[in-house]
């Protein structure tokens, strides 16, 4: 099938097979591979992106979805490879990752949460966290991230 | 001594490429020709494999290879011993590493039975689907007291008990302490 999707404000244009999901279109078919597959089963969140500002995950849904639809991946947040997001300089100076694997689907989930909720309370973010699984650094730090983000 | 590291935060050097999504994990790394591979496995944790059957994963278009056990040869071996028991005299350790692909039989749910490589990890699970294992289900033990009990049904046959490892190791007089406490708990750890 042809679809037409726009992917951090770019418009793609490609032909798919029906079943392709949208975490390999996005990783395989346009190099985007910032967004990881951990579970492949909507289980660990790690493959969230944003799909028209809201994050979903890319590995339970099929590209052809995306047909006429905005994605943005965590390639969309900083504006160059030095200026990073005021999020993403959040979780550096907070020390919120370590091996960076879970992290782009948890600045995904944060960035639309934050815009939802831009002062939340440290109990929202941990809701808000809960369905993205890190398996190193502990959630504390990212939870002090999330409120360090939301006070700048 | 330089004091840089002393005192204050220190930001890490990887977190900027971790943080934007430049980072290079294993599965980012996409290579001409590039092929993907895909395990066929168990859904028993004890059976007898009477046969494999891989004409029609082969016969799938963009399926390059598919190995069984007995594909294998000579590479076919148990893995290295990774953690060797520690030197207690007396020790009976019973060395049955992870072996590549099972041969002959199944020990537990999701052991590896064979492995398919194609053009695309959507193809390699297509034609995983299309591999036909023979299985003849035996009794599971699943209880470890059970697995001891005379009669269980044994996951390695030649061992001739489900004993992987049985040491002792005593050290100063126990039952003079015992006689002299003023409480003996007894429990035990399963």
């Amino acid at each position: 099938m042809r679809i037409k999707t726009t992917v951090n404000n770019k418009v793609y244009e490609r032909e798919v097979e029906p079943r392709l999901q949208l975490a390999d279109l996005l990783r395989h078919d346009l190099g985007l591979t910032g967004t990881h597959v951990g579970c492949e089963h909507g289980a660990c969140g790690a493959c969230t992106v944003l799909f028209d500002g809201l994050p979903v995950r890319s590995c339970l849904m099929l590209a052809v979805q995306a047909g006429g639809h905005e994605i943005h991946t965590v390639e969309s947040l900083a504006a160059a490879p030095d200026k990073l997001h005021p999020l993403q300089e959040a979780f550096r100076a907070s020390h919120a990752l370590q091996c960076g694997f879970c992290t782009p689907g948890i600045l995904m989930t944060m960035k639309a949460f934050l815009e939802e909720n831009p002062a939340p309370t440290e109990e929202e973010v941990r809701e808000a966290l809960s369905g993205n699984l890190c398996r190193c650094t502990g959630y504390q730090n990212i939870v002090d991230a999330v409120m360090l983000a939301s006070k700048k | 001594m330089t004091t840089r590291s002393f005192g204050e935060r220190i930001r890490r050097n990887e977190d900027p490429r971790l943080l934007t999504g430049r980072a290079l994990f294993i599965d980012d790394i996409e290579l001409p020709g590039l092929l993907h591979a895909t395990f066929v496995r168990s859904p028993h944790a004890h059976a007898r494999i009477r046969g494999i059957d891989t004409a029609a994963a082969r016969a799938v278009p963009g399926v390059i290879a598919v190995y069984t056990a007995a594909d294998l040869g000579d590479y076919w071996k148990p893995g290295p011993l990774l953690v060797p028991p520690p030197p207690i005299e007396g020790i009976v350790f019973n060395q049955r590493c992870q072996v590549p692909l099972a041969k002959d039989k199944v020990r537990h749910a999701g052991e590896p039975v064979a492995l398919v490589i194609a053009q695309s990890r959507y193809v390699a699970e297509d034609a995983a689907a299309e591999v036909a294992v023979d299985y003849e289900a035996l009794p599971a033990v699943v209880d470890l007291e059970a697995a001891l009990k005379p009669g269980a049904s044994l996951v390695h046959e030649d061992v001739g008990s489900n004993v992987s490892a049985h040491c002792r190791q005593t050290r100063g007089d126990y039952a003079r302490a015992a006689k002299g406490a003023h409480l003996v708990i007894k429990r035990r750890f399963l």
